[in-house]
Protein backbone atom coordinates (compact mmCIF):
# COMPACT_ATOMS: atom_id res chain seq x y z
CA UNK A 1 0.00 0.00 0.00
CA UNK A 2 2.54 2.32 1.05
CA UNK A 3 4.64 1.83 -2.49
CA UNK A 4 1.15 2.80 -4.36
CA UNK A 5 0.62 6.15 -1.92
CA UNK A 6 4.71 7.21 -2.18
CA UNK A 7 3.95 6.44 -6.22
CA UNK A 8 1.07 8.48 -5.85
CA UNK A 9 2.29 11.36 -4.10
CA UNK A 10 5.85 11.35 -6.28
CA UNK A 11 3.78 11.19 -9.16
CA UNK A 12 1.47 13.86 -8.49
CA UNK A 13 4.88 16.07 -8.39
CA UNK A 14 5.94 14.95 -11.93
CA UNK A 15 2.32 16.13 -13.27
CA UNK A 16 2.95 19.37 -11.54
CA UNK A 17 6.43 19.97 -12.41
CA UNK A 18 5.48 18.94 -16.23
CA UNK A 19 8.30 16.69 -16.07
CA UNK A 20 9.77 17.02 -19.62
CA UNK A 21 10.04 13.02 -20.82
CA UNK A 22 6.40 12.76 -19.28
CA UNK A 23 5.63 15.99 -21.64
CA UNK A 24 7.28 14.62 -24.76
CA UNK A 25 5.52 11.11 -23.93
CA UNK A 26 2.41 12.53 -23.72
CA UNK A 27 2.95 14.37 -26.67
CA UNK A 28 3.80 11.57 -28.75
CA UNK A 29 0.82 9.81 -27.40
CA UNK A 30 -1.52 12.71 -28.25
CA UNK A 31 -0.33 13.31 -31.48
CA UNK A 32 -0.87 9.34 -32.54
CA UNK A 33 -3.96 9.59 -30.98
CA UNK A 34 -5.23 12.98 -32.71
CA UNK A 35 -4.49 11.43 -35.85
CA UNK A 36 -5.66 7.93 -35.90
CA UNK A 37 -8.94 9.00 -34.99
CA UNK A 38 -9.14 12.06 -37.39
CA UNK A 39 -8.05 9.40 -40.29
CA UNK A 40 -10.61 6.44 -38.86
CA UNK A 41 -13.48 9.02 -38.07
CA UNK A 42 -12.90 10.55 -42.14
CA UNK A 43 -13.22 7.22 -43.57
CA UNK A 44 -15.29 5.53 -40.74
CA UNK A 45 -18.13 8.10 -40.98
CA UNK A 46 -19.29 7.89 -44.41
CA UNK A 47 -18.64 3.95 -44.27
CA UNK A 48 -21.15 3.89 -41.38
CA UNK A 49 -23.34 6.56 -42.81
CA UNK A 50 -23.86 4.68 -46.32
CA UNK A 51 -23.97 1.21 -44.73
CA UNK A 52 -26.96 3.24 -42.19
CA UNK A 53 -28.43 5.18 -44.92
CA UNK A 54 -28.62 3.05 -48.28
CA UNK A 55 -30.42 -0.35 -48.44
CA UNK A 56 -27.83 -2.89 -50.56
CA UNK A 57 -28.26 -6.72 -50.51
CA UNK A 58 -25.09 -7.91 -47.96
CA UNK A 59 -25.95 -5.07 -45.57
CA UNK A 60 -26.26 -7.15 -42.18
CA UNK A 61 -23.78 -9.25 -43.20
CA UNK A 62 -21.37 -6.01 -43.40
CA UNK A 63 -22.65 -4.73 -39.90
CA UNK A 64 -21.53 -8.25 -38.68
CA UNK A 65 -18.89 -7.90 -40.15
CA UNK A 66 -18.06 -4.84 -38.87
CA UNK A 67 -19.47 -5.71 -34.67
CA UNK A 68 -16.95 -8.38 -35.44
CA UNK A 69 -13.89 -6.42 -35.76
CA UNK A 70 -14.69 -4.71 -32.93
CA UNK A 71 -12.66 -7.08 -30.85
CA UNK A 72 -9.96 -7.67 -33.03
CA UNK A 73 -7.07 -7.74 -30.34
CA UNK A 74 -4.32 -4.86 -30.96
CA UNK A 75 -1.83 -7.35 -31.11
CA UNK A 76 -3.16 -9.52 -34.34
CA UNK A 77 -3.39 -5.68 -36.46
CA UNK A 78 -0.18 -5.56 -34.92
CA UNK A 79 1.27 -8.65 -36.38
CA UNK A 80 -1.06 -7.78 -39.58
CA UNK A 81 0.25 -4.29 -40.38
CA UNK A 82 3.85 -5.34 -39.95
CA UNK A 83 3.63 -7.95 -42.32
CA UNK A 84 3.51 -5.29 -44.21
CA UNK A 85 5.40 -2.73 -43.50
CA UNK A 86 8.82 -4.54 -42.69
CA UNK A 87 11.65 -4.74 -44.27
CA UNK A 88 10.10 -7.68 -46.54
CA UNK A 89 7.05 -6.60 -46.60
CA UNK A 90 4.94 -4.90 -50.07
CA UNK A 91 5.39 -1.40 -48.23
CA UNK A 92 8.72 -2.08 -46.80
CA UNK A 93 10.53 0.39 -49.39
CA UNK A 94 9.07 3.10 -47.01
CA UNK A 95 10.63 2.51 -44.29
CA UNK A 96 7.76 2.51 -41.69
CA UNK A 97 8.45 0.24 -39.40
CA UNK A 98 9.24 1.90 -35.88
CA UNK A 99 7.99 5.08 -36.32
CA UNK A 100 5.00 7.21 -35.46
CA UNK A 101 3.13 6.95 -39.19
CA UNK A 102 3.47 2.82 -38.30
CA UNK A 103 1.20 3.77 -34.81
CA UNK A 104 -1.18 6.02 -36.89
CA UNK A 105 -1.50 3.55 -39.57
CA UNK A 106 -1.81 0.31 -37.17
CA UNK A 107 -4.34 2.46 -35.12
CA UNK A 108 -6.44 3.97 -37.74
CA UNK A 109 -7.55 0.04 -38.69
CA UNK A 110 -7.96 -0.94 -35.03
CA UNK A 111 -10.04 2.03 -34.72
CA UNK A 112 -12.28 2.34 -38.38
CA UNK A 113 -14.43 -0.50 -37.10
CA UNK A 114 -15.10 1.08 -34.18
CA UNK A 115 -15.87 5.05 -36.03
CA UNK A 116 -18.19 2.87 -38.61
CA UNK A 117 -20.05 0.56 -36.27
CA UNK A 118 -20.59 3.38 -33.31
CA UNK A 119 -22.02 5.49 -36.55
CA UNK A 120 -24.08 3.03 -38.03
CA UNK A 121 -26.07 2.27 -34.38
CA UNK A 122 -26.33 6.47 -34.23
CA UNK A 123 -27.75 6.88 -37.69
CA UNK A 124 -30.04 3.84 -37.41
CA UNK A 125 -31.32 5.47 -34.18
CA UNK A 126 -32.49 8.46 -35.77
CA UNK A 127 -36.28 8.55 -36.38
CA UNK A 128 -37.58 7.85 -40.00
CA UNK A 129 -39.92 10.92 -40.43
CA UNK A 130 -36.81 12.80 -39.90
CA UNK A 131 -35.90 11.25 -43.76
CA UNK A 132 -39.89 11.69 -44.40
CA UNK A 133 -39.58 15.21 -42.85
CA UNK A 134 -37.08 16.07 -45.51
CA UNK A 135 -38.29 14.48 -48.03
CA UNK A 136 -41.80 16.14 -48.38
CA UNK A 137 -39.91 19.72 -47.80
CA UNK A 138 -38.54 19.21 -51.12
CA UNK A 139 -34.79 18.00 -49.94
CA UNK A 140 -33.03 15.30 -52.41
CA UNK A 141 -31.18 12.60 -51.35
CA UNK A 142 -28.01 14.66 -50.79
CA UNK A 143 -30.00 16.84 -48.64
CA UNK A 144 -32.09 14.51 -46.62
CA UNK A 145 -28.77 12.55 -45.74
CA UNK A 146 -27.29 16.09 -44.72
CA UNK A 147 -30.66 16.58 -42.65
CA UNK A 148 -29.84 13.01 -40.76
CA UNK A 149 -26.23 13.49 -40.48
CA UNK A 150 -27.19 16.58 -38.64
CA UNK A 151 -29.96 14.66 -36.32
CA UNK A 152 -26.93 12.21 -34.89
CA UNK A 153 -24.37 14.73 -34.64
CA UNK A 154 -24.11 13.93 -30.97
CA UNK A 155 -23.51 9.92 -32.16
CA UNK A 156 -21.33 10.38 -34.70
CA UNK A 157 -19.15 12.73 -31.97
CA UNK A 158 -19.26 10.19 -29.28
CA UNK A 159 -18.33 7.24 -32.03
CA UNK A 160 -15.08 9.48 -32.55
CA UNK A 161 -14.71 9.67 -28.35
CA UNK A 162 -14.79 6.03 -28.33
CA UNK A 163 -12.20 5.44 -30.90
CA UNK A 164 -9.93 8.06 -29.44
CA UNK A 165 -10.48 6.57 -26.08
CA UNK A 166 -9.69 3.23 -27.62
CA UNK A 167 -6.46 4.06 -29.67
CA UNK A 168 -4.73 6.36 -26.43
CA UNK A 169 -5.24 3.46 -23.97
CA UNK A 170 -3.80 0.77 -26.82
CA UNK A 171 -0.25 -1.18 -25.85
CA UNK A 172 -0.10 -3.50 -28.47
CA UNK A 173 0.14 -1.75 -31.88
CA UNK A 174 2.17 1.09 -29.98
CA UNK A 175 4.86 -1.34 -29.05
CA UNK A 176 5.29 -4.21 -32.00
CA UNK A 177 4.79 -0.97 -34.86
CA UNK A 178 6.67 1.66 -32.78
CA UNK A 179 9.05 -0.04 -30.83
CA UNK A 180 8.87 2.16 -27.20
CA UNK A 181 11.58 4.34 -28.76
CA UNK A 182 12.08 7.20 -26.52
CA UNK A 183 11.56 10.41 -27.49
CA UNK A 184 9.86 9.16 -30.85
CA UNK A 185 7.75 6.51 -30.62
CA UNK A 186 7.30 5.80 -26.61
CA UNK A 187 3.69 6.36 -25.80
CA UNK A 188 1.58 6.58 -22.58
CA UNK A 189 1.06 2.91 -22.67
CA UNK A 190 4.46 1.94 -23.71
CA UNK A 191 5.77 3.91 -21.27
CA UNK A 192 3.86 2.74 -18.32
CA UNK A 193 4.57 -1.07 -19.73
CA UNK A 194 8.20 -0.24 -19.69
CA UNK A 195 8.60 1.53 -16.09
CA UNK A 196 6.30 -1.19 -14.57
CA UNK A 197 9.25 -3.95 -16.16
CA UNK A 198 11.89 -1.61 -14.24
CA UNK A 199 9.72 -1.55 -11.17
CA UNK A 200 9.89 2.31 -11.35
CA UNK A 201 6.03 3.23 -11.04
CA UNK A 202 6.29 7.01 -9.99
CA UNK A 203 6.38 7.94 -14.18
CA UNK A 204 4.08 5.06 -14.58
CA UNK A 205 1.47 6.06 -12.04
CA UNK A 206 2.16 9.99 -13.59
CA UNK A 207 1.50 9.03 -16.78
CA UNK A 208 -1.81 6.84 -15.92
CA UNK A 209 -3.26 10.07 -14.25
CA UNK A 210 -2.58 12.19 -17.11
CA UNK A 211 -4.28 9.24 -19.51
CA UNK A 212 -7.13 9.41 -17.05
CA UNK A 213 -7.15 13.67 -17.23
CA UNK A 214 -6.96 13.47 -20.69
CA UNK A 215 -10.28 10.96 -21.32
CA UNK A 216 -12.10 12.53 -19.02
CA UNK A 217 -11.86 16.43 -20.56
CA UNK A 218 -12.60 14.75 -23.95
CA UNK A 219 -16.06 13.71 -22.36
CA UNK A 220 -16.66 16.95 -20.44
CA UNK A 221 -15.89 18.92 -23.75
CA UNK A 222 -18.22 16.51 -25.37
CA UNK A 223 -21.31 17.32 -22.51
CA UNK A 224 -19.98 20.50 -22.49
CA UNK A 225 -21.23 20.40 -26.36
CA UNK A 226 -24.02 18.44 -26.07
CA UNK A 227 -25.46 20.44 -23.21
CA UNK A 228 -25.05 23.90 -25.51
CA UNK A 229 -26.17 22.58 -28.45
CA UNK A 230 -29.46 21.39 -26.41
CA UNK A 231 -30.22 24.01 -24.92
CA UNK B 1 -58.08 17.70 -61.84
CA UNK B 2 -55.23 18.02 -59.71
CA UNK B 3 -54.47 14.73 -58.68
CA UNK B 4 -56.22 11.69 -59.82
CA UNK B 5 -56.16 7.85 -58.97
CA UNK B 6 -56.83 4.56 -60.97
CA UNK B 7 -57.08 1.01 -60.45
CA UNK B 8 -54.34 1.64 -57.45
CA UNK B 9 -53.59 -1.01 -55.16
CA UNK B 10 -50.88 -0.68 -52.12
CA UNK B 11 -49.82 -3.99 -49.94
CA UNK B 12 -47.37 -4.58 -47.28
CA UNK B 13 -46.50 -8.37 -47.95
CA UNK B 14 -49.95 -10.22 -48.34
CA UNK B 15 -51.82 -7.93 -46.89
CA UNK B 16 -53.83 -5.30 -49.19
CA UNK B 17 -53.68 -1.52 -47.69
CA UNK B 18 -55.54 0.27 -50.89
CA UNK B 19 -57.61 -0.92 -53.73
CA UNK B 20 -58.85 2.23 -55.23
CA UNK B 21 -60.28 2.46 -58.44
CA UNK B 22 -60.61 5.43 -59.55
CA UNK B 23 -60.12 8.74 -57.05
CA UNK B 24 -60.10 12.23 -58.00
CA UNK B 25 -59.32 15.71 -56.79
CA UNK B 26 -60.33 18.95 -58.04
CA UNK B 27 -57.30 22.24 -58.00
CA UNK B 28 -58.16 24.59 -54.85
CA UNK B 29 -61.24 22.36 -53.39
CA UNK B 30 -60.84 20.86 -49.76
CA UNK B 31 -61.28 16.94 -49.26
CA UNK B 32 -62.04 14.91 -45.98
CA UNK B 33 -60.84 11.68 -45.13
CA UNK B 34 -62.48 9.80 -43.07
CA UNK B 35 -61.85 6.38 -41.33
CA UNK B 36 -61.08 3.73 -38.72
CA UNK B 37 -57.56 3.73 -37.57
CA UNK B 38 -55.67 1.14 -40.15
CA UNK B 39 -58.13 2.22 -43.03
CA UNK B 40 -55.37 3.10 -45.10
CA UNK B 41 -55.71 6.83 -44.67
CA UNK B 42 -51.92 7.85 -43.33
CA UNK B 43 -50.95 5.33 -46.64
CA UNK B 44 -53.10 7.09 -49.09
CA UNK B 45 -51.41 10.37 -48.32
CA UNK B 46 -48.26 9.05 -48.33
CA UNK B 47 -48.86 8.11 -51.98
CA UNK B 48 -50.18 11.62 -52.67
CA UNK B 49 -47.34 13.18 -51.16
CA UNK B 50 -45.22 11.04 -53.28
CA UNK B 51 -43.26 9.67 -50.52
CA UNK B 52 -44.84 5.96 -51.01
CA UNK B 53 -45.31 4.14 -54.68
CA UNK B 54 -48.08 1.64 -55.38
CA UNK B 55 -47.77 -1.53 -55.97
CA UNK B 56 -50.48 -1.17 -59.21
CA UNK B 57 -52.17 1.43 -60.75
CA UNK B 58 -51.67 5.34 -61.36
CA UNK B 59 -51.20 8.16 -59.81
CA UNK B 60 -51.89 11.28 -61.80
CA UNK B 61 -50.94 14.84 -60.76
CA UNK B 62 -52.06 17.75 -63.36
CA UNK B 63 -53.12 14.86 -65.41
CA UNK B 64 -49.55 13.91 -66.08
CA UNK B 65 -48.90 10.00 -64.83
CA UNK B 66 -46.40 10.37 -61.82
CA UNK B 67 -43.34 9.08 -62.48
CA UNK B 68 -41.35 6.82 -60.04
CA UNK B 69 -38.10 8.00 -60.31
CA UNK B 70 -36.15 10.44 -57.95
CA UNK B 71 -35.39 13.42 -59.62
CA UNK B 72 -39.48 13.45 -60.90
CA UNK B 73 -40.46 12.92 -57.33
CA UNK B 74 -38.26 15.29 -55.60
CA UNK B 75 -39.83 18.19 -58.43
CA UNK B 76 -43.09 17.20 -57.63
CA UNK B 77 -42.81 17.19 -53.95
CA UNK B 78 -42.00 20.91 -54.04
CA UNK B 79 -45.62 21.45 -54.82
CA UNK B 80 -47.36 18.66 -52.81
CA UNK B 81 -46.24 18.57 -49.39
CA UNK B 82 -47.39 16.36 -46.06
CA UNK B 83 -48.26 17.42 -42.42
CA UNK B 84 -47.39 14.23 -40.59
CA UNK B 85 -49.82 13.44 -37.65
CA UNK B 86 -47.09 13.34 -35.21
CA UNK B 87 -44.28 15.46 -36.70
CA UNK B 88 -40.80 15.85 -35.87
CA UNK B 89 -38.97 18.96 -35.94
CA UNK B 90 -35.20 19.29 -36.32
CA UNK B 91 -33.18 19.97 -33.37
CA UNK B 92 -32.58 23.45 -34.11
CA UNK B 93 -34.54 26.93 -34.01
CA UNK B 94 -38.13 27.14 -35.21
CA UNK B 95 -36.78 29.91 -37.62
CA UNK B 96 -33.97 27.64 -38.95
CA UNK B 97 -36.55 24.68 -39.43
CA UNK B 98 -39.39 26.86 -41.17
CA UNK B 99 -36.24 28.42 -43.29
CA UNK B 100 -35.07 24.62 -44.34
CA UNK B 101 -37.83 24.49 -47.42
CA UNK B 102 -37.45 27.73 -48.25
CA UNK B 103 -33.69 27.83 -48.66
CA UNK B 104 -34.11 24.27 -50.75
CA UNK B 105 -35.84 26.22 -53.13
CA UNK B 106 -33.33 29.14 -53.53
CA UNK B 107 -35.41 31.93 -51.88
CA UNK B 108 -33.27 34.91 -51.00
CA UNK B 109 -32.56 35.32 -47.32
CA UNK B 110 -34.92 38.77 -47.34
CA UNK B 111 -37.66 37.06 -49.04
CA UNK B 112 -37.35 34.41 -46.02
CA UNK B 113 -37.33 36.05 -43.35
CA UNK B 114 -40.66 38.08 -44.47
CA UNK B 115 -42.45 34.92 -45.29
CA UNK B 116 -41.42 32.80 -41.91
CA UNK B 117 -42.70 35.82 -40.00
CA UNK B 118 -46.16 36.18 -41.91
CA UNK B 119 -45.98 32.60 -41.62
CA UNK B 120 -45.56 32.49 -37.75
CA UNK B 121 -48.07 35.06 -37.17
CA UNK B 122 -50.42 32.64 -38.92
CA UNK B 123 -49.81 29.57 -36.55
CA UNK B 124 -49.91 32.33 -33.51
CA UNK B 125 -46.38 31.59 -32.98
CA UNK B 126 -44.81 35.28 -33.64
CA UNK B 127 -42.93 34.85 -30.65
CA UNK B 128 -41.67 31.84 -30.89
CA UNK B 129 -39.05 32.33 -34.23
CA UNK B 130 -35.90 31.70 -32.07
CA UNK B 131 -36.91 29.11 -29.71
CA UNK B 132 -35.19 25.55 -29.91
CA UNK B 133 -38.16 23.66 -31.98
CA UNK B 134 -37.32 20.92 -29.44
CA UNK B 135 -38.35 22.25 -26.64
CA UNK B 136 -41.70 23.24 -27.72
CA UNK B 137 -45.01 21.46 -26.92
CA UNK B 138 -47.23 19.17 -28.89
CA UNK B 139 -49.37 21.84 -30.14
CA UNK B 140 -46.46 23.84 -31.07
CA UNK B 141 -45.03 21.76 -32.56
CA UNK B 142 -47.82 20.76 -35.02
CA UNK B 143 -48.50 24.51 -35.92
CA UNK B 144 -44.36 25.14 -36.42
CA UNK B 145 -44.85 22.06 -38.81
CA UNK B 146 -47.43 23.08 -40.37
CA UNK B 147 -46.28 26.69 -40.52
CA UNK B 148 -42.95 25.02 -42.22
CA UNK B 149 -45.45 23.64 -45.02
CA UNK B 150 -46.90 26.76 -45.46
CA UNK B 151 -44.47 29.16 -45.77
CA UNK B 152 -43.49 26.90 -49.25
CA UNK B 153 -47.21 28.14 -50.84
CA UNK B 154 -47.73 24.45 -51.48
CA UNK B 155 -50.38 23.56 -54.52
CA UNK B 156 -51.52 20.32 -52.15
CA UNK B 157 -51.24 20.42 -48.63
CA UNK B 158 -52.33 16.88 -47.44
CA UNK B 159 -52.63 17.00 -43.78
CA UNK B 160 -52.86 13.65 -41.36
CA UNK B 161 -55.01 14.12 -38.28
CA UNK B 162 -53.60 17.38 -38.60
CA UNK B 163 -55.67 18.24 -34.92
CA UNK B 164 -55.73 14.64 -32.81
CA UNK B 165 -53.00 14.99 -30.74
CA UNK B 166 -52.99 18.79 -30.00
CA UNK B 167 -55.33 21.14 -27.39
CA UNK B 168 -58.11 22.68 -28.01
CA UNK B 169 -56.39 26.34 -28.55
CA UNK B 170 -53.73 24.59 -31.20
CA UNK B 171 -56.22 23.08 -32.95
CA UNK B 172 -58.09 26.31 -33.92
CA UNK B 173 -54.91 27.83 -35.14
CA UNK B 174 -54.05 25.12 -37.53
CA UNK B 175 -57.67 24.68 -38.63
CA UNK B 176 -57.66 28.46 -39.77
CA UNK B 177 -53.91 28.19 -40.87
CA UNK B 178 -54.77 25.35 -43.20
CA UNK B 179 -57.88 27.18 -44.69
CA UNK B 180 -56.04 30.61 -45.03
CA UNK B 181 -53.80 28.33 -47.26
CA UNK B 182 -57.07 27.52 -49.51
CA UNK B 183 -57.84 31.70 -49.32
CA UNK B 184 -54.59 32.87 -50.15
CA UNK B 185 -52.59 30.38 -52.52
CA UNK B 186 -55.90 28.58 -53.92
CA UNK B 187 -54.03 25.33 -51.98
CA UNK B 188 -55.77 22.13 -52.56
CA UNK B 189 -56.42 20.82 -49.27
CA UNK B 190 -56.45 16.95 -48.23
CA UNK B 191 -57.71 16.60 -44.58
CA UNK B 192 -57.61 13.08 -42.86
CA UNK B 193 -59.82 13.20 -39.68
CA UNK B 194 -61.41 11.84 -37.18
CA UNK B 195 -63.09 15.07 -36.47
CA UNK B 196 -66.61 14.67 -38.33
CA UNK B 197 -67.70 17.87 -37.66
CA UNK B 198 -64.87 19.88 -39.02
CA UNK B 199 -64.43 18.06 -42.11
CA UNK B 200 -68.36 18.14 -42.38
CA UNK B 201 -68.10 22.02 -42.24
CA UNK B 202 -65.26 23.09 -44.30
CA UNK B 203 -64.58 20.40 -47.16
CA UNK B 204 -66.38 20.73 -50.06
CA UNK B 205 -66.52 16.71 -50.27
CA UNK B 206 -65.42 13.97 -47.86
CA UNK B 207 -64.48 9.95 -48.66
CA UNK B 208 -64.86 7.21 -46.40
CA UNK B 209 -62.12 5.05 -46.49
CA UNK B 210 -62.38 1.72 -44.87
CA UNK B 211 -60.35 -1.55 -45.03
CA UNK B 212 -58.40 0.35 -47.81
CA UNK B 213 -61.57 0.93 -50.20
CA UNK B 214 -63.41 3.70 -50.81
CA UNK B 215 -66.72 4.58 -50.35
CA UNK B 216 -69.86 7.04 -49.56
CA UNK B 217 -69.82 10.52 -48.01
CA UNK B 218 -68.53 9.18 -44.53
CA UNK B 219 -72.10 9.91 -43.31
CA UNK B 220 -72.94 6.27 -43.39
CA UNK B 221 -73.76 4.49 -40.29
CA UNK B 222 -70.67 1.52 -39.40
CA UNK B 223 -71.89 -0.77 -37.33
CA UNK B 224 -69.39 -3.24 -35.58
CA UNK B 225 -69.91 -7.30 -35.14
CA UNK B 226 -70.15 -9.70 -33.76
CA UNK B 227 -73.90 -10.77 -34.88
CA UNK B 228 -75.89 -13.59 -33.53
CA UNK B 229 -78.58 -15.65 -35.28
CA UNK B 230 -81.70 -14.65 -34.45
CA UNK B 231 -84.64 -16.61 -36.47
CA UNK B 232 -84.95 -17.07 -40.19
CA UNK B 233 -82.87 -15.09 -42.01
CA UNK B 234 -82.57 -12.18 -39.77
CA UNK B 235 -79.53 -11.78 -37.15
CA UNK B 236 -78.92 -9.43 -34.51
CA UNK B 237 -77.08 -6.99 -32.39
CA UNK B 238 -78.20 -6.50 -28.57
CA UNK B 239 -77.24 -3.00 -27.82
CA UNK B 240 -75.65 -1.79 -24.37
CA UNK B 241 -79.27 -0.91 -23.65
CA UNK B 242 -80.87 -4.00 -24.55
CA UNK B 243 -82.91 -3.30 -27.50
CA UNK B 244 -81.51 -5.42 -30.41
CA UNK B 245 -80.38 -4.21 -33.97
CA UNK B 246 -81.90 -6.97 -36.72
CA UNK B 247 -80.26 -7.53 -39.97
CA UNK B 248 -80.05 -9.71 -42.92
CA UNK B 249 -77.71 -12.99 -42.32
CA UNK B 250 -73.65 -11.42 -42.47
CA UNK B 251 -71.22 -13.15 -44.76
CA UNK B 252 -69.11 -13.79 -41.55
CA UNK B 253 -70.00 -12.88 -37.96
CA UNK B 254 -67.84 -10.30 -37.24
CA UNK B 255 -68.90 -8.13 -40.70
CA UNK B 256 -69.51 -4.96 -40.94
CA UNK B 257 -73.02 -3.25 -41.19
CA UNK B 258 -73.72 -0.12 -42.94
CA UNK B 259 -76.86 1.59 -43.50
CA UNK B 260 -76.99 4.96 -45.36
CA UNK B 261 -78.30 7.79 -43.89
CA UNK B 262 -81.02 8.39 -46.07
CA UNK B 263 -82.39 4.57 -45.26
CA UNK B 264 -83.37 5.52 -41.49
CA UNK B 265 -86.48 7.48 -41.00
CA UNK B 266 -88.53 8.85 -37.99
CA UNK B 267 -91.11 5.08 -37.21
CA UNK B 268 -94.11 7.77 -37.33
CA UNK B 269 -93.16 7.87 -41.26
CA UNK B 270 -93.14 4.46 -41.65
CA UNK B 271 -95.12 1.54 -40.28
CA UNK B 272 -92.37 -0.78 -38.49
CA UNK B 273 -92.70 -4.44 -39.55
CA UNK B 274 -95.01 -6.97 -37.72
CA UNK B 275 -92.29 -8.06 -34.69
CA UNK B 276 -90.90 -4.96 -34.78
CA UNK B 277 -87.40 -6.02 -35.62
CA UNK B 278 -85.73 -2.91 -37.01
CA UNK B 279 -87.64 -0.19 -34.76
CA UNK B 280 -85.56 1.48 -32.39
CA UNK B 281 -85.47 3.80 -29.60
CA UNK B 282 -83.35 6.76 -28.93
CA UNK B 283 -82.39 10.65 -28.24
CA UNK B 284 -81.41 13.16 -30.57
CA UNK B 285 -78.33 13.97 -29.46
CA UNK B 286 -77.25 16.67 -32.09
CA UNK B 287 -78.47 18.66 -35.60
CA UNK B 288 -75.44 19.97 -37.69
CA UNK B 289 -76.42 22.18 -40.51
CA UNK B 290 -74.61 20.94 -43.94
CA UNK B 291 -72.45 23.00 -45.59
CA UNK B 292 -74.79 23.05 -48.30
CA UNK B 293 -77.23 24.26 -46.05
CA UNK B 294 -80.32 22.15 -47.84
CA UNK B 295 -80.46 19.10 -44.74
CA UNK B 296 -80.05 19.08 -41.42
CA UNK B 297 -77.87 15.77 -40.39
CA UNK B 298 -79.17 14.77 -36.87
CA UNK B 299 -77.45 12.20 -34.67
CA UNK B 300 -79.73 9.76 -32.43
CA UNK B 301 -77.67 8.36 -29.90
CA UNK B 302 -79.29 4.30 -29.26
CA UNK B 303 -78.03 2.31 -26.86
CA UNK B 304 -74.56 4.75 -27.08
CA UNK B 305 -74.36 3.63 -30.64
CA UNK B 306 -74.87 7.24 -32.73
CA UNK B 307 -77.07 6.98 -36.26
CA UNK B 308 -76.95 9.34 -38.40
CA UNK B 309 -79.91 10.40 -40.50
CA UNK B 310 -80.41 13.62 -43.01
CA UNK B 311 -83.66 15.67 -42.88
CA UNK B 312 -84.17 18.23 -44.70
CA UNK B 313 -84.99 21.53 -42.94
CA UNK B 314 -88.55 21.69 -43.51
CA UNK B 315 -89.58 18.25 -42.19
CA UNK B 316 -86.58 19.06 -39.27
CA UNK B 317 -88.90 22.20 -38.82
CA UNK B 318 -92.22 20.50 -39.08
CA UNK B 319 -91.51 17.51 -36.40
CA UNK B 320 -89.98 20.07 -34.64
CA UNK B 321 -87.03 17.86 -33.49
CA UNK B 322 -84.39 19.04 -30.49
CA UNK B 323 -81.47 17.58 -28.69
CA UNK B 324 -82.92 15.24 -25.90
CA UNK B 325 -85.56 14.51 -27.64
CA UNK B 326 -86.73 10.85 -27.57
CA UNK B 327 -87.42 9.36 -31.35
CA UNK B 328 -88.25 6.14 -32.52
CA UNK B 329 -86.30 4.95 -35.56
CA UNK B 330 -86.96 2.29 -38.22
CA UNK B 331 -85.20 0.95 -40.84
CA UNK B 332 -85.42 -1.85 -43.45
CA UNK B 333 -83.08 -4.37 -43.07
CA UNK B 334 -83.16 -4.81 -46.74
CA UNK B 335 -80.71 -1.73 -46.96
CA UNK B 336 -78.26 -3.06 -44.59
CA UNK B 337 -74.99 -3.28 -46.82
CA UNK B 338 -72.47 -5.29 -45.64
CA UNK B 339 -68.65 -4.18 -45.38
Amino acid sequence: MDLLIDSFVSAIALVISLDKEMVDIVGVSLKVSVYSTLFASLLGIPIGFLVAFESFRGKRFMITCLNTLLAVPTVVIGLFVYAFISRRGVLGIFDLLYTQKAIIIGQTLLILPVVAAFTIAAISRIDQRYRKTALTLGANRLQTAFVIFREARFGIVAAMIAAYGRVISEVGISMMLGGNIRGFTRTMTTAMALEYDKGAFTLAVALGMVLLGLSFGMNLLFHLFQGRVRS
Amino acid sequence: MIFSISDLTKRYGDRTILDIPALSYKKGAIYGLQGPNGAGKTTLLNILALLEYPNTGSVFYKSKPVQYTEPYLQRLRKEVILVDQLPLLFTTSVFKNIEFGLKIRGIEKEERKRRIAKVLDMVGMGDFAQAPAHQLSGGETQRVALASRLVLKPEVLLLDEPTANVDVASAQQIKEASLMARREWNTTLIIASHDRDWLYDVCDEVRHLFKGRLFGSGRENVIFGPWRPHNGNLWEKQLPDGQRLRVPEPPEPDAMALIEPTSITRATDTKPDDCGANVLEGIVSRLILEKTRAEIVATILIGNLPFTLKLSRQKTQQENLYPGQKVTLHYSPHSVKWL
